[in-house]
């Protein structure tokens, strides 16, 4: 049997919002664990500080600490999964920034999603079993050298997404379409 | 005895406080306590379930992202249980840390729409504040025993 993909979860309001225990099903179906990254109370204040958004709420602090501590090395993980309430402004720009943040300052794959009350682990699955994937087959999806044109999409519910990719470059000017 | 809800709610110094000063403190552990304390394990840590969010439309509008609604099904009830309230407002994470800021502007507002008593103090930053702010929480908390609205 092969070892459990640590995820890390960066969050603010699951346990709140009753969907805590929809992420822990979630990543069990998949042959994951999910972990929240200790660190300290002097971290917090420092790292955002460091990341430079001016934030309210003190579990966003704590994301954005978290998330840096990853970023770091201070805490090991294989893969991070941020999810924050839907409809806050507040958390989704912090989520979108994390987003960014993470990929572009180590290689940990990164899934992030808004959640309310009715988000079930159902909902969660193709998530976690993407953030899993990427993280278990890492070497195989990876492409550090790209030769030709690849193209890809992602046709979503609300908008369809598109890039294409020749010899290393990427080109996607206006690949956002919305579903007629 | 008179019971105080305290801000932030999950300040155990603050609790502490109030409780020693002969008065019944409402905070977070006791929303929590209720809750973890009940037998099973259908939504651990906080034992809070899908079920909070829809009580908490009591208090915040459905269009309310589901964090701050299950919060206030935990603070609302406590609110409307408050004969006083002392806020300490500006406080360091290490005093006590609510989590969500919107949660803490709507518990704010209802608690000073409820026409209780309020103290309200801003977090000492040295040894001196120290000493006033005790000592309000204290001239507050002894004119509630003496019926006053201090």
């Amino acid at each position: 049997m092969s070892r459990k993909v640590r995820i890390a979860q960066l969050s603010c309001g699951p346990e709140y919002s009753g969907v805590q225990k929809e992420i822990y099903d979630a990543a069990e179906s998949v042959g994951a664990e999910v972990f929240f990254p200790d660190i300290m109370l002097a971290d917090v204040e420092r790292a955002v500080e460091g990341f430079g958004l001016d934030v309210r709420s003190a579990d966003l602090k704590l994301m954005i600490a978290r998330g840096m501590a990853l970023v770091d090395g201070k805490v090991d993980a294989d893969g991070v999964f941020i999810g924050t309430c839907f409809r806050c402004a507040e958390a989704a720009i912090v989520r979108n920034e994390l987003r960014r943040y993470i990929p572009e300052h180590s290689k940990l794959p990164v899934v992030s999603y808004s959640f309310t009350e009715r988000t079930t682990a159902g909902t969660l699955l193709t998530r976690m079993e993407a953030l899993t994937t990427i993280a278990r087959r890492r070497a195989l999806l990876a492409r550090e050298e790209q030769s030709g044109i690849t193209m890809g999409v992602d046709s979503g519910s609300s908008t369809t997404k598109a890039v294409v990719m020749k010899i290393t470059r990427s080109s996607a000017p206006d690949g956002t379409r919305r579903p007629r | 005895m008179a019971k105080v809800f305290i801000y932030p709610a999950t300040s155990l110094i603050l609790s502490d406080l109030v409780a020693r000063f002969g008065h019944k403190p409402l905070g977070a552990a006791l929303g929590i306590r209720e809750r973890i304390q009940t037998a099973g394990i259908d939504s651990p840590p906080l034992q809070i379930t899908p079920e909070e969010p829809k009580r908490g439309l009591k208090y915040a509008a459905v269009e309310v992202p589901s964090g701050v609604r299950g919060r206030m099904a935990i603070y609302g009830p406590l609110i409307e249980e408050a004969e006083a309230a002392v806020i300490v407002t500006e406080a360091d994470l290490a005093f006590g840390c609510m989590g969500c800021a919107r949660t803490d502007e709507l518990i704010l507002f209802s608690l000073r729409q409820s026409g209780i008593p309020i103290l309200e103090l801003k977090y000492p930053t040295n040894d001196e504040e120290g000493v006033q702010f005790v000592a309000a929480i204290k001239k507050f908390l002894d004119n509630l025993s003496n019926g006053g609205e201090a």
